[in-house]
Protein backbone atom coordinates (compact mmCIF):
# COMPACT_ATOMS: atom_id res chain seq x y z
CA UNK A 1 0.00 0.00 0.00
CA UNK A 2 1.67 3.12 -0.98
CA UNK A 3 -1.41 5.24 -1.37
CA UNK A 4 0.11 9.04 -0.46
CA UNK A 5 -2.91 9.82 2.21
CA UNK A 6 -2.30 10.89 5.57
CA UNK A 7 -3.75 9.53 8.41
CA UNK A 8 -3.00 11.60 10.92
CA UNK A 9 -6.13 12.27 12.05
CA UNK A 10 -6.73 11.31 15.72
CA UNK A 11 -10.41 11.65 15.54
CA UNK A 12 -12.87 9.56 16.85
CA UNK A 13 -14.93 7.55 14.01
CA UNK A 14 -17.61 9.16 14.77
CA UNK A 15 -16.47 12.67 14.43
CA UNK A 16 -15.08 11.59 11.14
CA UNK A 17 -18.07 10.55 9.70
CA UNK A 18 -20.02 13.63 10.59
CA UNK A 19 -16.90 15.92 9.16
CA UNK A 20 -17.62 13.39 6.28
CA UNK A 21 -21.30 14.02 6.09
CA UNK A 22 -20.36 17.67 6.28
CA UNK A 23 -18.02 17.33 2.95
CA UNK A 24 -14.76 17.43 4.34
CA UNK A 25 -12.10 15.48 2.25
CA UNK A 26 -9.79 14.86 4.56
CA UNK A 27 -12.38 12.89 6.96
CA UNK A 28 -13.23 10.94 4.15
CA UNK A 29 -9.15 9.94 3.25
CA UNK A 30 -8.90 9.21 7.22
CA UNK A 31 -11.67 6.98 6.96
CA UNK A 32 -10.82 5.45 3.92
CA UNK A 33 -7.00 4.49 5.49
CA UNK A 34 -8.62 3.36 8.68
CA UNK A 35 -11.38 1.42 7.82
CA UNK A 36 -11.06 -0.29 4.43
CA UNK A 37 -8.13 -2.25 5.27
CA UNK A 38 -10.33 -3.47 8.71
CA UNK A 39 -12.96 -4.44 6.09
CA UNK A 40 -10.38 -5.95 3.33
CA UNK A 41 -8.98 -8.11 5.76
CA UNK A 42 -12.50 -9.51 7.15
CA UNK A 43 -14.54 -9.43 4.00
CA UNK A 44 -10.99 -11.65 2.76
CA UNK A 45 -11.41 -14.38 5.79
CA UNK A 46 -15.49 -15.05 5.11
CA UNK A 47 -15.04 -15.69 1.60
CA UNK A 48 -11.51 -16.94 0.88
CA UNK A 49 -11.51 -14.92 -2.74
CA UNK A 50 -9.33 -11.82 -3.14
CA UNK A 51 -11.39 -10.39 -6.25
CA UNK A 52 -14.54 -11.04 -4.04
CA UNK A 53 -13.10 -9.42 -0.89
CA UNK A 54 -12.15 -6.25 -2.54
CA UNK A 55 -16.09 -5.68 -4.50
CA UNK A 56 -17.67 -6.78 -0.87
CA UNK A 57 -14.95 -3.97 0.48
CA UNK A 58 -15.80 -1.06 -1.89
CA UNK A 59 -19.80 -1.82 -1.41
CA UNK A 60 -19.36 -1.74 2.37
CA UNK A 61 -17.48 1.47 1.95
CA UNK A 62 -20.00 3.18 -0.34
CA UNK A 63 -22.66 2.36 2.18
CA UNK A 64 -20.62 3.63 4.87
CA UNK A 65 -20.18 6.81 2.39
CA UNK A 66 -23.93 6.77 1.84
CA UNK A 67 -25.64 6.67 5.28
CA UNK A 68 -22.84 9.50 6.62
CA UNK A 69 -25.59 11.75 6.97
CA UNK A 70 -28.12 9.88 8.92
CA UNK A 71 -25.71 7.95 11.04
CA UNK A 72 -27.18 8.40 14.84
CA UNK A 73 -24.50 8.80 17.71
CA UNK A 74 -24.28 6.04 20.28
CA UNK A 75 -26.12 3.70 18.19
CA UNK A 76 -23.69 1.95 16.69
CA UNK A 77 -19.94 1.50 16.20
CA UNK A 78 -18.84 2.25 12.89
CA UNK A 79 -16.77 -1.03 13.38
CA UNK A 80 -19.56 -2.90 14.81
CA UNK A 81 -21.94 -1.54 11.60
CA UNK A 82 -19.48 -2.59 9.01
CA UNK A 83 -18.66 -6.24 10.21
CA UNK A 84 -22.36 -6.65 9.91
CA UNK A 85 -22.80 -4.84 6.35
CA UNK A 86 -19.54 -7.03 5.65
CA UNK A 87 -21.14 -10.37 6.68
CA UNK A 88 -24.53 -9.30 4.90
CA UNK A 89 -22.30 -8.68 1.49
CA UNK A 90 -20.44 -11.90 2.09
CA UNK A 91 -23.58 -14.31 2.86
CA UNK A 92 -24.91 -12.88 -0.73
CA UNK A 93 -21.60 -13.29 -2.54
CA UNK A 94 -21.50 -17.00 -1.13
CA UNK A 95 -25.27 -18.02 -2.30
CA UNK A 96 -24.55 -16.64 -5.19
CA UNK A 97 -21.73 -18.76 -6.12
CA UNK A 98 -23.84 -21.96 -4.67
CA UNK A 99 -26.14 -21.02 -7.23
CA UNK A 100 -23.82 -21.09 -9.80
CA UNK A 101 -22.38 -24.33 -7.91
CA UNK A 102 -18.72 -23.30 -7.89
CA UNK A 103 -16.80 -26.09 -6.14
CA UNK A 104 -15.65 -24.93 -2.71
CA UNK A 105 -12.38 -26.51 -3.42
CA UNK A 106 -11.35 -24.37 -6.40
CA UNK A 107 -12.79 -21.17 -4.85
CA UNK A 108 -10.67 -21.57 -1.30
CA UNK A 109 -7.65 -23.48 -1.78
CA UNK A 110 -5.50 -19.84 -1.95
CA UNK A 111 -2.99 -19.32 -5.27
CA UNK A 112 1.00 -19.34 -4.18
CA UNK A 113 3.32 -18.28 -6.78
CA UNK A 114 5.99 -16.82 -5.01
CA UNK A 115 9.04 -19.33 -4.42
CA UNK A 116 10.83 -18.71 -1.39
CA UNK A 117 12.59 -20.68 2.12
CA UNK A 118 11.38 -23.12 3.48
CA UNK A 119 9.83 -21.87 6.47
CA UNK A 120 7.92 -19.45 4.49
CA UNK A 121 6.72 -21.93 2.02
CA UNK A 122 5.37 -23.96 5.01
CA UNK A 123 3.88 -20.94 6.45
CA UNK A 124 1.92 -20.08 3.85
CA UNK A 125 0.78 -23.34 3.28
CA UNK A 126 -0.55 -23.50 6.87
CA UNK A 127 -2.25 -20.05 6.26
CA UNK A 128 -3.56 -21.64 3.12
CA UNK A 129 -4.93 -24.97 4.69
CA UNK A 130 -6.25 -22.45 7.39
CA UNK A 131 -8.67 -20.42 5.19
CA UNK A 132 -9.14 -23.51 3.68
CA UNK A 133 -10.91 -25.33 6.34
CA UNK A 134 -12.78 -21.82 7.15
CA UNK A 135 -14.32 -21.90 3.98
CA UNK A 136 -15.40 -24.94 4.55
CA UNK A 137 -17.23 -24.00 7.72
CA UNK A 138 -20.93 -23.09 8.19
CA UNK A 139 -21.10 -19.62 7.46
CA UNK A 140 -22.31 -18.56 11.12
CA UNK A 141 -19.52 -20.49 12.73
CA UNK A 142 -17.26 -19.34 9.99
CA UNK A 143 -18.25 -15.68 10.70
CA UNK A 144 -17.85 -15.91 14.94
CA UNK A 145 -14.88 -17.50 14.77
CA UNK A 146 -12.97 -15.24 12.40
CA UNK A 147 -14.30 -12.26 14.71
CA UNK A 148 -13.62 -13.93 18.00
CA UNK A 149 -10.32 -15.75 17.10
CA UNK A 150 -8.58 -13.66 14.22
CA UNK A 151 -10.58 -9.86 14.62
CA UNK A 152 -10.22 -10.91 18.26
CA UNK A 153 -13.68 -9.52 19.46
CA UNK A 154 -14.91 -9.82 22.21
CA UNK A 155 -18.27 -12.11 22.52
CA UNK A 156 -20.58 -9.40 23.30
CA UNK A 157 -19.74 -7.20 20.35
CA UNK A 158 -19.33 -10.39 18.19
CA UNK A 159 -23.22 -10.85 19.45
CA UNK A 160 -24.12 -7.42 18.61
CA UNK A 161 -22.31 -8.10 15.04
CA UNK A 162 -24.47 -11.11 14.57
CA UNK A 163 -27.53 -9.83 16.17
CA UNK A 164 -27.79 -12.94 18.56
CA UNK A 165 -26.97 -13.60 22.14
CA UNK A 166 -23.55 -14.00 23.92
CA UNK A 167 -24.34 -17.40 24.57
CA UNK A 168 -24.60 -18.44 21.10
CA UNK A 169 -21.77 -16.69 19.84
CA UNK A 170 -19.71 -19.06 22.14
CA UNK A 171 -21.74 -21.92 20.71
CA UNK A 172 -20.76 -21.33 17.29
CA UNK A 173 -17.26 -20.23 18.30
CA UNK A 174 -16.55 -23.80 20.00
CA UNK A 175 -18.36 -25.98 17.29
CA UNK A 176 -16.26 -23.82 14.50
CA UNK A 177 -13.16 -24.52 16.81
CA UNK A 178 -13.72 -27.95 16.93
CA UNK A 179 -14.50 -28.51 13.48
CA UNK A 180 -11.06 -26.79 12.49
CA UNK A 181 -9.00 -28.72 14.18
CA UNK A 182 -10.37 -31.27 13.06
CA UNK A 183 -9.91 -30.70 9.22
CA UNK A 184 -6.61 -29.33 10.37
CA UNK A 185 -5.36 -32.82 12.10
CA UNK A 186 -6.20 -34.74 8.70
CA UNK A 187 -3.83 -32.56 7.16
CA UNK A 188 -1.07 -32.33 9.50
CA UNK A 189 1.37 -33.93 7.47
CA UNK A 190 1.29 -32.11 4.51
CA UNK A 191 0.98 -28.62 7.36
CA UNK A 192 4.62 -30.06 9.03
CA UNK A 193 2.47 -31.20 11.93
CA UNK A 194 4.18 -34.79 11.45
CA UNK A 195 5.51 -35.23 14.85
CA UNK A 196 1.60 -35.50 16.47
CA UNK B 1 -3.99 -29.54 18.21
CA UNK B 2 -5.68 -26.32 20.27
CA UNK B 3 -2.00 -24.94 20.22
CA UNK B 4 -1.38 -25.03 16.67
CA UNK B 5 -4.78 -23.92 16.11
CA UNK B 6 -4.21 -20.77 18.38
CA UNK B 7 -0.91 -20.63 16.35
CA UNK B 8 -2.22 -19.82 13.34
CA UNK B 9 -5.06 -17.53 14.56
CA UNK B 10 -2.11 -15.52 15.29
CA UNK B 11 -0.51 -15.93 12.24
CA UNK B 12 -3.69 -14.59 10.52
CA UNK B 13 -3.75 -11.78 12.96
CA UNK B 14 -0.70 -10.44 12.26
CA UNK B 15 -0.94 -11.12 8.31
CA UNK B 16 -4.30 -9.75 7.35
CA UNK B 17 -5.33 -9.77 3.74
CA UNK B 18 -4.41 -5.74 2.91
CA UNK B 19 -6.43 -3.81 0.18
CA UNK B 20 -3.93 -2.54 -2.23
CA UNK B 21 -3.71 1.20 -3.58
CA UNK B 22 -6.42 0.54 -6.47
CA UNK B 23 -9.02 -0.61 -4.05
CA UNK B 24 -7.85 2.42 -1.68
CA UNK B 25 -8.30 4.68 -4.30
CA UNK B 26 -11.62 3.36 -5.45
CA UNK B 27 -12.97 3.09 -2.07
CA UNK B 28 -11.96 7.07 -1.57
CA UNK B 29 -13.18 8.15 -4.62
CA UNK B 30 -16.80 6.70 -4.11
CA UNK B 31 -16.64 8.74 -0.73
CA UNK B 32 -15.49 11.72 -2.77
CA UNK B 33 -17.91 11.27 -5.27
CA UNK B 34 -20.70 10.64 -2.76
CA UNK B 35 -19.72 13.75 -1.38
CA UNK B 36 -20.19 15.71 -4.52
CA UNK B 37 -23.82 14.20 -4.98
CA UNK B 38 -24.22 16.71 -1.69
CA UNK B 39 -23.98 19.74 -2.91
CA UNK B 40 -24.64 21.55 0.28
CA UNK B 41 -23.81 20.03 3.30
CA UNK B 42 -26.00 19.20 5.98
CA UNK B 43 -24.48 22.29 8.36
CA UNK B 44 -24.72 24.50 5.92
CA UNK B 45 -27.94 23.66 4.90
CA UNK B 46 -28.89 24.59 8.53
CA UNK B 47 -27.36 28.28 8.28
CA UNK B 48 -29.11 28.66 4.78
CA UNK B 49 -32.49 27.45 6.78
CA UNK B 50 -32.05 29.71 9.86
CA UNK B 51 -31.48 32.98 7.33
CA UNK B 52 -33.98 32.47 4.66
CA UNK B 53 -36.50 31.63 6.71
CA UNK B 54 -38.31 34.38 7.14
CA UNK B 55 -37.73 35.53 3.57
CA UNK B 56 -39.41 32.41 2.57
CA UNK B 57 -42.49 33.10 5.38
CA UNK B 58 -43.03 35.95 3.97
CA UNK B 59 -43.51 34.81 0.47
CA UNK B 60 -40.09 34.87 -1.01
CA UNK B 61 -39.72 37.27 -4.04
CA UNK B 62 -43.88 37.73 -5.21
CA UNK B 63 -43.94 38.80 -2.27
CA UNK B 64 -41.13 41.13 -1.82
CA UNK B 65 -42.46 43.03 -5.41
CA UNK B 66 -45.46 44.07 -3.53
CA UNK B 67 -43.97 45.20 -0.50
CA UNK B 68 -41.29 47.40 -1.97
CA UNK B 69 -43.91 49.05 -4.69
CA UNK B 70 -46.11 49.45 -1.02
CA UNK B 71 -42.32 50.77 0.92
CA UNK B 72 -41.69 53.28 -2.67
CA UNK B 73 -45.62 54.85 -2.32
CA UNK B 74 -45.11 55.50 1.64
CA UNK B 75 -41.81 57.07 0.95
CA UNK B 76 -43.12 59.24 -2.14
CA UNK B 77 -46.41 60.18 0.07
CA UNK B 78 -43.60 61.12 2.97
CA UNK B 79 -41.57 63.25 1.27
CA UNK B 80 -44.29 65.26 -0.97
CA UNK B 81 -47.10 66.17 2.09
CA UNK B 82 -47.91 69.31 0.47
CA UNK B 83 -49.01 68.58 -2.64
CA UNK B 84 -53.07 67.33 -3.41
CA UNK B 85 -54.76 66.49 -1.06
CA UNK B 86 -52.36 68.11 1.50
CA UNK B 87 -53.44 71.70 -0.02
CA UNK B 88 -56.99 71.56 0.74
CA UNK B 89 -56.80 70.25 4.30
CA UNK B 90 -54.18 72.94 5.11
CA UNK B 91 -57.08 75.28 3.51
CA UNK B 92 -59.76 73.81 5.79
CA UNK B 93 -58.06 73.84 8.66
CA UNK B 94 -56.58 77.61 8.39
CA UNK B 95 -58.78 79.65 6.53
CA UNK B 96 -61.93 81.36 7.63
CA UNK B 97 -65.08 78.91 7.96
CA UNK B 98 -67.20 81.12 4.68
CA UNK B 99 -63.78 79.88 2.72
CA UNK B 100 -65.10 76.03 3.05
CA UNK B 101 -67.98 77.12 0.42
CA UNK B 102 -65.70 78.21 -2.41
CA UNK B 103 -64.05 74.73 -1.98
CA UNK B 104 -67.17 73.23 -4.00
CA UNK B 105 -67.54 74.78 -7.01
CA UNK B 106 -71.47 75.09 -7.30
CA UNK B 107 -71.29 76.18 -11.35
CA UNK B 108 -70.36 73.11 -12.27
CA UNK B 109 -72.19 70.36 -10.17
CA UNK B 110 -75.14 69.11 -8.88
CA UNK B 111 -76.99 70.33 -12.05
CA UNK B 112 -78.03 73.64 -10.17
CA UNK B 113 -77.06 75.82 -13.84
CA UNK B 114 -79.71 72.94 -15.78
CA UNK B 115 -82.12 73.33 -13.39
CA UNK B 116 -82.06 77.27 -13.34
CA UNK B 117 -82.21 77.23 -17.19
CA UNK B 118 -85.43 75.04 -17.55
CA UNK B 119 -87.12 77.50 -14.66
CA UNK B 120 -85.87 80.71 -17.22
CA UNK B 121 -87.84 78.62 -19.91
CA UNK B 122 -90.52 78.07 -18.60
CA UNK B 123 -91.04 81.79 -17.71
CA UNK B 124 -90.04 82.73 -21.39
CA UNK B 125 -92.84 80.80 -22.56
CA UNK B 126 -95.45 81.47 -20.16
Amino acid sequence: MSMALDDSSDLPDEALLTLFADGDRQAARALTLRFTPVVMAHAYRLLGDRAEAEDVTQEAMLRLWRIAPDWRPGEARVRTWLYRVVANLATDRLRQRRRAGAPLDEVAEPVDAAAGPAERLQDKARAGALQAALDALPERQRQAVVLRHIEGLANPEIAAIMEIGTEAVESLTARGKRALGAALAARRDALGYGDD
Amino acid sequence: MDERLEALFSQARSAPEEPDAALMARVLEDALAVQAARPVPAAERAVARRGWGLWAALGGWPAMGGLATAAVAGLWIGVSPTLGVGDAVNTLLAGPADDVISLVDASEGFGFDLYEMALAGEEDAG
